[in-house]
């Protein structure tokens, strides 16, 4: 199925009727002259036009809303870059379909993203925030109060709310919260105790607990907690990867954004 | 002498081995990788996009030794290559190979099917040899990577 097969039924102006009568009565006088298999052909094609008129109107509409139900689960094809898989109990519509952005806005319930084209072409809004494509694949599940979590299994996606953003590669997920939008992402295979800590909040566990792998939380981290512990996060983190002196820790405590972008660069060489 | 050898120890000190690392696709940074086996990036060269660089698969498939030629593939990142799995079935790795001037580099990467083993990749400053490889293949765990 495509998008624009679940786009909703909206009523053609009127002179899409006129015309498609017009062509009844012209079948019908040509019908008593030629042969009753010519009906058939004449009742076809205007089968046909008017299906493909309705077709043309229902792109110029609003989108409306996919639900599906307990048991039912279906496929969304997005343009030429993907599909989304849609699970049982789901409701979303889409917001945009163009060559330049496709959008969705997830009420509720769970889906299944493959998405195969550049950055930001694909966005998935929901009541917490918004998941941003960056090429990838991923799982989202999502509650009507807006909690759910984004598993990613190929590639990666940034979740974005408000001005917070988490970048979540293959084999992590995050939670989402509707009163904070994306959590802290985590490597799916870190230890309980470290994962525990994260849903906890749990600073000094996190770093006490903290593998090299989960450095992508760290890092995440370091510009969620207060000030004062900018310091220790920093040390924690470059105690489990040997961080380039070209990449100033005054900076990155200062959450200068080039600085720590370098920084992400170079800590994902271990993710 | 002494402060000859006083300037010449910080050179020395600072000065990296020509080696690979290895990484997950995000580390590439770049969309069209996301679905390569494993990236990686040479160190220690002193133009990073000069080196020259190739790869190899070796596997052992129903008892069979089986070498494949892999196209290394550069991404937008100068210097950040990725492998693709062009492999199927039985016990893959994948063997990289160096050269930086006269300086040479190898690694070996077992893979298996959530990606590549980051804790039983093999670095050397030099290609690895077939005592190597084949020692690696044997390394395997017994119904290979899960």
């Amino acid at each position: 199925m495509s998008i624009r097969d679940h786009l909703p039924l909206v009523e053609a102006p009127e002179s899409v009727w006129e015309a498609i009568e017009a062509k009844i009565r012209d079948h019908e006088r040509r019908a008593m002259r030629s042969p009753s298999r010519w009906r058939w052909v004449f009742a076809a094609a205007a089968a046909i036009l008017l299906a493909a008129t309705g077709t043309w109107w229902f792109e110029r509409q609003h989108a409306g809303w996919i639900e599906t139900s307990a048991s039912a689960r279906t496929t969304l094809r997005i343009g030429d870059i993907g599909s989304v898989d849609i699970g049982p109990n789901t409701r979303l519509r889409v917001v945009a379909d163009r060559a330049d952005q496709h959008r969705l806005d997830l009420a509720h319930g769970s889906i299944y993203a493959k998405i195969s084209a550049p950055p930001r072409l694909f966005f998935v809004d929901t009541k917490s925030g918004t998941a941003i494509d960056l090429g990838c694949e991923y799982a989202m599940n999502m509650d009507e109060d807006g909690v759910g979590t984004l598993r990613v299994t190929k590639g990666w996606v940034s979740f974005q709310w408000e001005g917070r953003e988490s970048l979540v590669p293959a084999g992590a997920m995050c939670r989402i919260r509707p009163s904070g939008g994306p959590g802290l992402p985590y490597f799916e295979d870190a230890a309980p105790d470290f994962v525990q800590s994260v849903d906890r909040g749990a600073v000094d566990a996190m770093l006490g607990s903290a593998r090299v792998r989960d450095t992508l939380t760290l890092w995440h981290l370091l510009s969620r907690v207060a000030p004062g512990d900018r310091a220790r996060v920093y040390d924690r983190m470059a105690s489990l990867v040997p961080i380039p002196p070209a990449i100033s820790r005054e900076r990155a405590l200062g959450l200068d954004p080039d600085t720590l972008n370098r920084l992400k660069e170079e800590l994902a060489w271990k993710w | 002498m002494r402060w000859v050898a006083l300037f010449c120890f910080p050179a020395f000190a600072w000065a990296q081995a020509f080696t690979f690392e290895i990484g997950s696709p995000v580390a590439s940074q770049d969309f069209a990788t996301k679905s390569a086996a494993f990236v990686f990036r040479t160190a220690g060269c002193a133009a990073p996009e000069k080196p020259e660089v190739s790869a190899t698969a070796e596997g052992l498939v129903e008892g069979t030794r089986r070498t494949l030629p892999l196209k290394v593939n550069p991404s937008s990142k100068p210097g950040v290559y990725a492998v693709f799995q062009q492999w199927t079935g039985g016990r893959w790795m994948v063997v990289l190979k160096g050269s930086c001037g006269s300086a040479q580099a190898g690694a070996i990467v077992p893979v298996g099917p959530r990606g590549f083993v980051r804790e039983d990749s093999k670095f050397f400053t030099h290609p690895a040899t077939a005592a190597e490889i084949d020692a690696a293949l044997k390394a395997f765990p017994e119904g290979g990577y899960k």
